[in-house]
């Protein structure tokens, strides 16, 4: 009845981390919020039409970049892996909307 | 051999078939026959009866615009053959009409209700014709997959009301269940009508997360539609978007690079990994096994993990792409998932023996939700729980796919039926998982992780099958301009519900959420 006792299911010790005040780094892969590269971004706007959900947005001076629209599928970056990468940030929550945009200027 | 096989199929044929085709032509591994309207259900009963064929899709497309009329397209598999038979019926000029499936082969059910509700035909003779997809707010004569429905299009909400099916006798009540749950759980609504305690009927109700994933398709360029299959049902992105893709590789006759191949085996292997250990912990749960729900979900937390480390998503989304996949494995990778895997099946042999020798749990899971192995038949139940029913089918070894062929896996079976037989299954298909990961590192080839895919052309049609966590899934894919002209999708849940509105039947209400969780299914994949 007690054999359960010789599995190794209650020595698990601590399984979790002590978030936030220990930091969570992201792995290599992580795919956070596109990031522009703005020196070697050419304003071809192939990013623009290769994001399947137009979080993407070319404005006369700067690319603005919507956390509320990007499904993080790095479709982006295949359309231009010159200029865009993809983050590592994942604390992306804001208070207001306005927030929750990036934007790029050059320089 | 499929090919000796699809001819004498169609020797075979009964002559009052035979005289209502049209034409047909074998295609590869698929036999295609346009057939009248009045022949479908000759056909369809031959193939059930004569070749135990099971239902794949029945769909329709509107091509009023090229043909004027609407076109029906039933899809079969028959028994022990990796083929499929698919015919087309365009329906007479005008014509809104034809004869109902369902009572020659019941699993045709739901398939004629959505075809009712989304394109405005009516099965004649269907027993049970009320609406499935659509609610009762749904304006009549507005029907979303028509071409002539814009897409955004938004009708105005009406007055209507939706009929249960009515229990009635001294001391039968009902009790409604939903669609907001206690849990964090998708929507879905139960009416259960009880006499005391034990169940006596139950009807779910659906399409509460109904987003207009078909609809939204024919709009979607091919590869913007890899992320909305992706978002079909969100546990099983991987599955989706592979059904996807390999439908629209097979238009643009794409060959995928081997090496692509088994990196898409390895991630829908990690896939079936995680959403089993949550489907395992969850039976745990429910019976208030905490200490095995804990362990389980650890290891389900720790596959996740696995996943966002090699893909950078938990939920292994943007694995695929037209034409292969966009990340190649690494050494590193391979190092990590072989580390991981080492880890996981020691921790969850530990699980399985204190799942398996703890009596109140198995107490409670056995001969509980009992599915007849004729009732998953007749209602053409997939995946895990037809095996558990002593179903022997898994679209991994009938249909070859990805790297599939080429590695060695058992297919575990059960003759229960019941909650403890499901959770046996997926225990055991968790062990072949493990398997068929290790299998497809080692034999990786070198080369490429993906090809250019050619231009698709138009007209034609595609019909991909994959084994989700859930079951099969089908991708039928039309090719219009750019874009699919009609996507049909049929998620392994669309299957399900209803062997579950079979399989709680005489059990007691406190074991309707046991019974759930071993079936454990999609609403959005249902829905769409």
């Amino acid at each position: 009845m007690f054999k359960f006792l010789k599995l190794g299911v209650l020595k698990k010790g601590v399984q979790t981390r002590d978030y936030p005040r220990e930091r969570a780094p992201a792995f290599d892969a992580f795919l956070g919020l596109p990031m522009v590269d703005m020196e070697r971004c050419d304003r071809c706007a192939a990013c623009v039409s290769a994001c399947p959900v137009q979080a993407i947005t070319m404005l006369p001076a700067e690319i603005e970049i919507s956390a509320e629209r990007c499904i993080f599928c790095a479709a982006c970056v295949e359309a231009c892996p010159g200029a865009m990468t993809m983050g590592k940030e994942f604390e992306l929550a804001s208070l207001s909307r306005d927030g929750l945009k990036v934007v790029y200027r050059r320089g | 051999m499929s090919g000796e096989g699809l001819r004498s199929i169609v020797r075979q044929l009964p002559s009052e078939v035979m005289v209502r085709i049209d034409r047909h032509e074998i295609e590869g591994r698929d036999l295609r026959l346009v057939i009248r309207p009045d022949g479908l259900v000759p056909l369809a009963g031959h193939l059930r009866k004569e070749l135990g064929a099971r239902l794949v899709t029945l769909h329709a497309t509107d091509d009023r615009a090229l043909e004027g009329c609407f076109k029906l397209h039933l899809v079969m598999a028959p028994q022990g053959m990796d083929a499929l038979v698919s015919a087309t019926a365009p329906l007479g000029l005008g014509e809104w009409r034809y004869e109902s499936l369902t009572p020659t082969i019941n699993d045709a059910d739901w398939y004629e209700r959505e075809i009712q509700d989304m394109f405005g035909l009516v099965a004649i003779g269907h027993p049970d014709p009320r609406p499935l997809v659509l609610h009762e707010d749904w304006p009549e004569g507005k029907y979303p997959l028509r071409k002539d429905f814009l897409t955004g299009e938004r009708p105005p909400r009406v007055k209507g009301e939706y009929h249960f099916t009515k229990v009635e006798g001294e001391g039968v009540y009902e009790i409604p269940v939903g669609p907001v749950h206690a849990g964090v759980i998708e929507p879905g609504h139960f009416r259960f009508s009880v006499a005391g305690e034990p169940i006596i009927n139950l009807e779910v109700r659906l399409g509460y997360v109904h987003r207009g994933v078909e609809k939204l398709s024919e709009s979607t360029p091919y590869p913007k539609g890899v992320h909305l299959a992706e978002r079909i049902s969100g546990d099983n992105s991987v599955a989706h978007s592979t059904a996807y893709c390999q439908a629209v590789e097979a238009l643009a006759s794409c060959q995928v690079p081997e090496r692509a191949e088994h990196i898409r085996v390895v991630m829908l292997e990690l896939e079936r990994l995680y959403n089993l250990f949550g489907d395992i912990a969850g039976i745990a749960l429910d019976t208030a096994l905490s200490v095995a729900a804990a362990c389980g979900y650890l290891l389900r937390e720790k596959a996740m993990n696995l996943n966002e480390c090699l893909t950078g998503s938990r939920l292994l989304r943007s694995v695929n792409v037209l034409g292969g996949v966009r990340k190649d494995l690494t050494p590193n990778d391979r190092e990590k998932v072989l580390a991981t895997m080492v880890k996981l099946k020691l921790e969850f042999d530990d699980l399985v023996t204190l799942m398996l020798s703890s009596p109140s749990m198995m107490d409670r899971v056995e001969t509980t939700g009992r599915l007849t192995r004729e009732m998953a038949v007749d209602l053409n139940v997939v995946g895990p729980a037809a095996r558990a029913s002593g179903v022997d089918r898994d679209v991994r070894r009938d249909h070859p796919y990805a790297a599939y062929g080429n590695l060695n896996f058992l297919v575990p079976t059960q003759s229960g039926g019941d909650v403890a037989a499901r959770m046996r299954v997926k225990m055991d298909e968790v062990r072949e998982s493990f398997s068929l990961i290790d299998q497809a590192l080692d034999g990786m080839p070198a080369g490429p992780v993906r090809a250019k895919l050619g231009s698709v052309p138009q007209g034609h049609a595609a019909c991909s099958l994959v084994e989700s966590p859930r079951g099969e899934i089908v991708h039928w894919i039309m090719a219009g301009r750019g874009a699919p002209a009609r996507h049909k999708v049929r998620d392994a849940s669309f299957c399900n519900w209803l062997a579950m509105e079979q399989a709680v039947l005489g059990n007691i209400v406190p074991d309707f959420p046991l019974i759930n969780k071993s079936f454990n299914l999609s609403y959005a994949g249902n829905d769409l």
